[in-house]
């Protein structure tokens, strides 16, 4: 069907052409990193930007636009996640982390393709609610007030759960370059 | 270490920690190796996220291959919509018009019509025939059906089954043969200027549009005469591929799928 028609549902085909160039980076961002896997990841971004171009009309002037767009994406991946079987990492007791670190010595042995892999695929094995966290923070830069909203948390609640996501995410780090040494 | 070392951490990897704060639990880790450890730990991990690099946009979410693709499904919806009857008015005349200038959305609304007129006109499956028992057969046929033989009654059962069966959904037309006496003539008229092709389709032909042809007969007035058993009826006409409800009809019913169906009692 044709692509020039202005028939998307609540905008003009202008306004969703800006809405589509502004999201779909940072979506297909979010939805790849929650979810590991490229096809999965350009699907939910299809569907977002969809759902992004029918729902505009209904978002109150002066809200958070991106913090819209992010919360549609994040909720979809959830969704993703709840139906797929991940596979997820037990996890060593935090205390047993003590002494040990994240040898930066050896990882700037790692080119930079490895170690992307190394920490895509320990984000792959946290739960959903710690890999949103470090996504939209540590990889979106994504400020708390704006995650708050997103998230629907407290900032408390919100920065202990940071830190909690972290500390998992460096025990599994910890845990697979145990693993290559053997 | 406390949750308090913990909060403190984040914040300094955060930067959100305040100079003399972030040196102050510095020298404070340079007493305490496990929280020296755990800080060495953070900052690693921050350096590590910080260097994942920004996946590239795959070819396929371009702009216009995005909008394309989210036209297309905003376009198969509006036609569902339509042809389940829960579209309003003004969408509709929206869907209409960008039809016209569409050859592709017009088709697929005309795909779509068709296959919702086609499962409409499906005939209902009977229900399985009970094998007949005597005791069956007095409670449903009344006490004079017990002098008749089970093969007679046998028949009996199926006639009373076949008298209900409805051949299409939309509406019950009798299955059973309709003595030529009992079939009243009637003209279907319609003016379709220069029209290539008008059929009528209606639950006497199982709503297909193929069964009953209209001749032009002068002027742009298409015609022609069926006859059918007495009883209601509905139908619409089909006018170059598109249908058409009769604007003469007695009687007009939304038809479910967006347009209306001519009633006519015979």
């Amino acid at each position: 069907m044709s692509t020039t028609r202005v028939t998307m549902e609540g905008v003009s085909a202008e306004e969703a052409r800006e809405l589509v160039d502004r999201h779909r980076a940072p979506v297909y961002r979010v939805a790849l990193r929650m979810l590991g896997d490229a096809h999965e990841a350009e699907d939910v971004t299809q569907e977002v930007l969809l759902q992004l171009c029918r729902t505009r009309a209904s978002l109150k002037p002066g809200s958070d636009e991106g913090a819209w767009a992010y919360s549609i994406a994040i909720n979809r991946c959830r969704d993703i996640l709840r139906s797929h079987r991940h596979k997820m990492l037990a996890l060593a007791p935090i205390e047993e982390l003590d002494g040990e670190d994240l040898r930066p010595t050896q990882d700037l042995a790692l080119d930079q393709a490895r170690r992307e892999r190394q920490v895509q695929e320990a984000l792959q094995l946290l739960p959903a609610s710690y890999r949103e966290v470090l996504v939209l923070r540590d990889l979106e830069g994504q400020p708390y007030r704006r995650m708050c909203e997103v998230l629907k948390l407290s900032e408390t609640n919100l920065k202990a759960r940071v830190i909690r996501a972290r500390r998992a995410l460096a025990r599994v780090l910890v845990a697979e370059n145990a693993e290559d040494e053997q | 270490m406390n949750r308090a070392h913990l909060e403190r951490i984040r914040a300094l990897v955060d930067g959100e920690l305040p100079e003399a704060d972030a040196a102050a639990l510095r020298l404070e880790a340079a007493r305490d190796p496990a929280l020296a450890a755990e800080l060495r730990r953070q900052e690693a991990l921050h350096q590590k996220l910080l260097a994942l690099g920004s996946p590239a946009l795959p070819a396929s979410l371009s702009v216009d291959a995005l909008l394309g693709r989210a036209l297309a499904r905003a376009d198969h919806e509006r036609i569902r919509a339509y042809v389940d009857g829960e579209l309003k008015p003004d969408a509709i005349a929206e869907l209409l018009a960008n039809a016209r200038t569409h050859s592709n959305l017009d088709r697929e609304l005309q795909r779509q019509l068709a296959l919702r007129r086609t499962l409409a006109s499906l005939p209902q499956p009977r229900p399985p025939m009970p094998k007949p028992q005597p005791g069956w057969l007095s409670l449903l046929l009344g006490r004079r059906a017990l002098g008749l033989s089970l093969p007679a009654a046998a028949a009996a059962g199926l006639l009373l089954f076949g008298a209900g069966t409805v051949v299409g959904r939309r509406s019950p037309t009798p299955a059973t043969t309709v003595a030529e006496q009992d079939l009243v003539p009637v003209r279907f008229v319609i003016l379709a200027g220069d029209a290539q092709n008008v059929s009528v389709a209606g639950s006497f032909n199982r709503w297909s549009d193929k069964a009953t042809p209209l001749a032009p007969v002068g002027d742009g007035v298409w015609e022609a005469t069926v006859r059918l058993p007495r009883g209601e009826h509905r139908y619409i006409f089909r006018v170059d591929g598109r249908w058409q409800p009769d604007p003469l009809a007695p009687q007009l019913v939304p038809d479910g799928m967006g347009n209306m169906d001519a009633v006519i009692q015979l």
